[in-house]
């Protein structure tokens, strides 16, 4: 699903932020990307989501050679991904219901089968009841929901998450966890990019780990 | 997606920018629309005083001491007729002209009317009436060559083509049409620039919006065009309302114009833009705004609105 092979990037100013990775994550896995600040989490998350390219090596991801993609085929590659933000990054003058919507509406489906998965997805997150509220009107962890219903409303092959309990408290962190754990059993493969190591620890799962941008550990 | 909708929602982000760019553009509008219009009716002026071109050949006096005065002027008028810019010809009388000199001035001077000591001042003339295509402005070098044969004519002592102060006035008419076409160039310049600070300012106030949009597998043509729809739209607007402007200010100019210059007799002249130049004015508002904000957005297209610096970690 996820595939590294010997993949470097580097910066202009001789800066190295991945060197000699390789990595694979297959279909329906649930990984753990963990390392300290600068190890390279970032640009191995933007390479994977097509927003940088490799210097060498390669990158696969759903069936797409991200070293070869045009520009023009970036859009519907990344229909196929499902992201979600520490930040949530929700948007604040649309509803619920307009948020979680927003990859369909993209992708051109039909209103009635738009409002039926959107209702599904919020069902799924326990927040169907929210449909209609703003994402200021509701706490940390109920955006997070949103964020992630979002992530999943168009039944993406693969989730990644950045930090996505980094805002939360210990509760709404595991609550978040097992909302996770539930969309992978579902045959959806996450890749979650964390600091909290009680949360890695506690949940058994392979763990990526990253430092000065080679892999130290690949369990 | 609704594109009519994220112009609004555009519009309701911040409506005091967008208010002072559809002011500004509206006054931008509303001169070239102005501009067009005095355009339109100096033409139509030109046309009009056009129409009265005509060649006077004035008869020597002596003419009239010979015996056949008449087979004379007959082939003076055959010479003339001969002319392609030669519509018609008529021998004025030295009386006639009198009596239409008493006629002219009797409104300004009423006891010239039917004054006898007046005797027969003026001269006797041959009016030479030209065929419509010789009578527009780009025919006065040729007109100054046919003046100038006849005046050649035997028993011609002068000839005048009265109007060739409508040359002069061609001249100005062309040096006002092109100052205001590169007015009018310069303020569609300055349109987009204006429609493009606007827009510019718009993707600044959604940039996390067009980012979510990306990441969602937003294609560049669907995060672009609500942005090309405010751009047309907003040039639309600003159009529709500098034509309903420079309507109210056109006849108001044109009554004042009619009231107290009526002695120039250009009531039924002068008018406001036609229908093609109104829609002509909408079409530029359109397309002027369309290009200001592709001027803006097409960076989008190439995916320079990625979130560098989105990710958290």
């Amino acid at each position: 699903m996820i595939r590294f092979s010997h993949t470097y990037k580097s910066y202009t100013g001789d800066i190295h932020a991945l060197k000699d990775i390789s990595l694979s994550i297959e279909k329906g896995e649930f990984v753990f990307l963990t390392g300290p600040s600068g190890a390279g989490k970032t640009t191995l998350f933007k390479l994977i989501s097509a927003y940088e390219q490799c210097t060498s090596g390669s990158v696969e991801v759903a069936g797409y050679d991200l070293n070869r993609i045009k520009f023009n085929q970036i859009p519907y590659f990344r229909r196929r991904l499902g992201v979600v933000y520490q930040d949530f990054r929700l948007l604040k003058q649309r509803t619920v219901f307009e948020n979680v919507a927003l990859p369909l509406e993209v992708r051109g489906d039909r209103y009635s089968y738009i409002e039926r998965r959107v209702k599904d997805v919020l069902d799924q997150v326990s927040l169907s009841f929210k449909l209609d509220s703003f994402p200021e009107q509701l706490s940390g962890g109920e955006q997070q929901r949103v964020a992630i219903a979002r992530a999943l409303v168009h039944q993406p092959g693969v989730l990644i998450a950045d930090e996505p309990t980094g805002n939360l408290d210990l509760g709404l962190s595991r609550d978040i966890m097992d909302l996770l754990e539930r969309v992978n059993a579902q045959g959806t493969t996450v890749f979650v990019a964390t600091h909290d190591m009680e949360l890695v620890r506690n949940s058994k799962r392979r763990v990526v780990d990253l430092k000065n941008g080679s892999l130290v550990r690949s369990l | 997606m609704n594109i009519f909708r994220e112009f609004l929602r555009s519009w309701s982000k911040q409506p005091g920018m967008q208010l002072a760019t559809l002011t500004v553009l509206t006054g931008t509008f509303t001169v070239i629309a102005v501009f067009m219009g005095l355009q339109q009716n100096l033409g139509s002026i030109l046309s009009r005083w056009g129409e009265t071109v005509q060649i006077t050949a004035y008869l020597e006096d002596r003419l009239f001491l010979e015996e056949d005065i008449d087979e004379h002027i007959d082939k003076l008028k055959d010479d003339i007729r001969s002319y392609p810019a030669t519509n018609q010809v008529e021998f004025v009388s030295k009386e006639k002209a009198v009596e239409r000199f008493q006629k002219r001035m009797g409104t300004y001077v009423p006891d010239i009317l039917g004054d006898e000591s007046l005797g027969s001042p003026l001269p006797a003339s041959l009016e030479i009436q030209l065929n419509q295509s010789w009578r527009n402005p780009g025919q006065f070098d040729a007109l100054v060559h046919m003046a100038g044969e006849i005046a050649k004519l035997v028993g011609v002592e002068e000839v005048s083509y009265g109007q060739d102060w409508v040359k002069n006035y061609a001249s100005v008419v062309g040096f006002f049409n092109s100052s205001s076409s590169a007015l009018i160039v310069l303020l569609l310049a300055g349109s987009l620039l204006v429609v493009g600070n606007s827009i510019r300012s718009s993707i600044y106030q959604r940039r996390e919006e067009i980012e979510i949009l990306e990441l969602v597998g937003a294609t560049p043509r669907m995060i672009r065009a609500p942005y090309l729809m405010e751009g047309a739209l907003m040039g639309f607007l600003a159009a529709g309302l500098a034509l309903i402007i420079a309507a109210v200010l056109a006849f108001w100019q044109i009554e004042l114009f009619t009231e107290n210059l009526g002695f120039l007799g250009l009531s039924g002249t002068l008018g406001y833009l036609g229908l093609a130049r109104s829609l002509g004015v909408l079409l530029l508002g359109i397309v002027f705004g369309l290009l200001g904000s592709y001027f803006c957005v097409w960076k989008i297209s190439r995916g320079q609105n990625r979130p560098q610096d989105s990710w958290g970690f």
